[in-house]
């Protein structure tokens, strides 16, 4: 691509450097090069993209600007509705509600804004499945190796972004789907508040858990997007219009940052250099101005409990009819995962909600003194896939906390281990607290370039068929 | 008073009571696993009631915990003004 991140292409854009239908033509041609490996794609909209961008060019002729993403190539997860293709959640199960052609809130709003999508992108089954070799739409790979997972997840939508396939792209995080792919590609990512984006025909997997949130290179690149996609946020918490753009480019001087390194850096799976890129990360927001002190986020075991706990009953009753009537096009694991809220009470399920409760409570006392917290993403790299099974990810993931209590949480890259594969960190926020998280976001990236290197294995494959 | 069907009590379940347990489960929700994999159902379900457990021991849930309820506002409101 042109251009290196979704605002440089935006400014490309309005300078007259790039038109939107040159940028949805080299989206195309990048998929044609890349995508048979990268797997990004489960249904792409090549002829409908073009479209869209020879509007937006009009508009831009016109002299009508509808803001950054005007023009601008995007993804979108396939558990969100669109009107080109029916969504299918990367599954072989069929279901009348999601084959419907149109687009969901969150959709709607990206158009109307003038982005243009070009396709689904690829997912793990239902945001719950894992990579299946018999199922290659659930298995997308890494644009710096294509013999790793690019996490999921929302995998298509971060190796999309990554691989320079679009600049921005939607996904969903229930449990870390926006977050871990986005660690595992170097992209920049946002889980935002439960509740912020609108939910609204996108394919649930737990309701109180889902989030859908924006994807892209940098922490400037997801506030334009959550510009569009937000809801305003409640009277209670403020209300009225928010200006998630206001923080960038501002000192973070005076914010108290609370690091857990007790808990993130020294487990089993731990990367080699994963504690030394976090400390050099605290560091450099320190040059920045925060103040980052230790903190210990309590009830790690617990978190995770009620954050399973919840997708199973919740994932099974969302699922329940379709088990019922179609178990065999369901994967294996992905079946075996949403069976199990069949083994849990209604009382099961409140008393899960009511640990919830009891969880947030452990997590305010503990992080009252600070505004933010940072954390790794995960404990290592992009996973290979030689070998690949569930018991990889246990001690992996990391951040299962915040869809557990609502609050929101950014993924940006922070490194590379040994193997040059991106290792990612996590800013959190309180709820509604995105302007201020973002804005640390981009205060560390204006230290750093982490997130602005190329893909390695994208690169190979440009050399060697230019060779 | 007996607990509802979806739970036994921790306490009191047997490897059979397990099986029978998760068999009927399945069967009353109207799935079709394999007998592999009513195996492998049968092997977590200790797991899960552990999971479930864990969360009935943490402190401050007996007291007066409420059950979270998160705002989930988002659905019927407009989007920002742009």
């Amino acid at each position: 691509m042109s251009a290196t991140t979704l605002l440089d292409a935006a400014a490309q854009l309005r300078s007259g450097a790039v038109t939107s239908v040159g940028l949805v033509q080299e989206a195309i041609a990048a998929a044609d090069r890349f995508d048979e490996e990268l797997r990004v794609y489960t249904a792409r909209f090549d002829d409908t993209a073009l479209v869209a961008a020879e509007m937006a060019d009009a508009d831009f002729a016109a002299g009508i600007d509808r803001g950054p993403l005007q023009g601008i190539p995007i993804g979108v997860k396939d558990n969100v509705l669109t009107q080109e293709a029916p969504t299918t959640g990367s599954s072989f199960v069929r279901d009348p509600a999601w084959e419907q052609l149109r687009d969901a809130p969150v959709v709607a709003r990206l158009r109307a804004s003038g982005a243009v999508p070009m396709g689904k992108t690829s997912m793990l089954e239902f945001a719950v499945g894992v990579p299946e070799r018999t199922r290659p739409m659930t298995e997308g790979r890494n644009p710096w190796s294509f013999k790793h997972w690019a996490g999921g997840s929302s995998t298509g939508s971060a190796a999309g972004v990554a691989g320079g396939l679009f600049f921005g792209a939607v996904g969903t995080d229930t449990g870390a789907s926006v977050r871990l792919p986005s660690a595992f590609c170097g992209t920049t990512g946002i889980r935002p508040t439960s509740g912020l984006v609108p939910a609204k025909d996108v394919i649930a997997l737990a309701y109180s858990l889902d989030a859908v949130g924006p994807m892209a290179k940098t922490a400037a690149d997801v506030a334009a997007m959550l510009q569009v996609m937000a809801d305003p946020p409640p009277l209670a918490a403020g209300g009225g219009l928010v200006d998630y753009a206001a923080a960038l480019g501002n000192s973070i001087a005076g914010l108290r940052i609370g690091a857990d390194r007790r808990n993130h850096l020294f487990g089993p799976r731990a990367d080699p250099v994963l504690a030394e890129r976090f400390d050099a990360a605290i560091e450099e927001l320190r040059a920045a101005g925060a103040t980052v002190v230790e903190v210990e986020l309590p009830n790690l075991r617990e978190v995770n409990d009620a954050l399973m706990l919840t997708v199973y009953s919740e994932g099974g009753a969302v699922h329940h009819d379709n088990l019922c009537e179609q178990w065999d096009a369901y994967g294996p694991p992905t079946r075996l995962a949403l069976a199990r809220g069949a083994l849990l009470s209604a009382s099961d399920y409140v008393l899960v909600q009511r640990a919830r409760t009891a969880l947030r409570r452990g997590i305010e006392a503990a992080v009252r003194d600070v505004d933010f917290v940072m954390h790794p993403t995960a404990a290592t790299a992009a996973l290979s896939f030689d070998g690949f099974n569930l018991e990889q990810l246990v001690g992996v993931v990391f951040g299962h906390h915040w869809p557990v209590v609502g609050w929101p949480a950014m993924s940006v890259p922070m490194g590379f281990n040994r193997d040059g594969l991106p290792l990612g960190m996590t800013i959190v926020g309180r709820p509604y607290d995105e302007t201020r998280m973002i804005g640390i976001g981009d205060a560390y990236q204006r230290r750093t370039s982490w997130h602005l290197e190329r893909p390695t294995a994208i690169a190979d494959v440009t050399e060697s068929r230019n060779a | 008073m007996p607990e509802e069907s979806g739970a036994m009590p921790e306490e009191s379940r047997t490897m059979a009571e397990d099986d029978d347990f998760v068999a009927k489960a399945m069967s009353d929700a109207g799935y079709t696993p394999s007998p592999g994999e009513l195996a492998q159902l049968t092997k977590l379900y200790p797991l899960v009631r552990e999971m479930v457990a864990r969360l009935r021991s943490l402190a401050g849930v007996e007291e007066d915990a409420p059950a979270l309820v998160l705002d989930l506002h988002a659905s019927d409101t407009p989007a920002q003004e742009h």
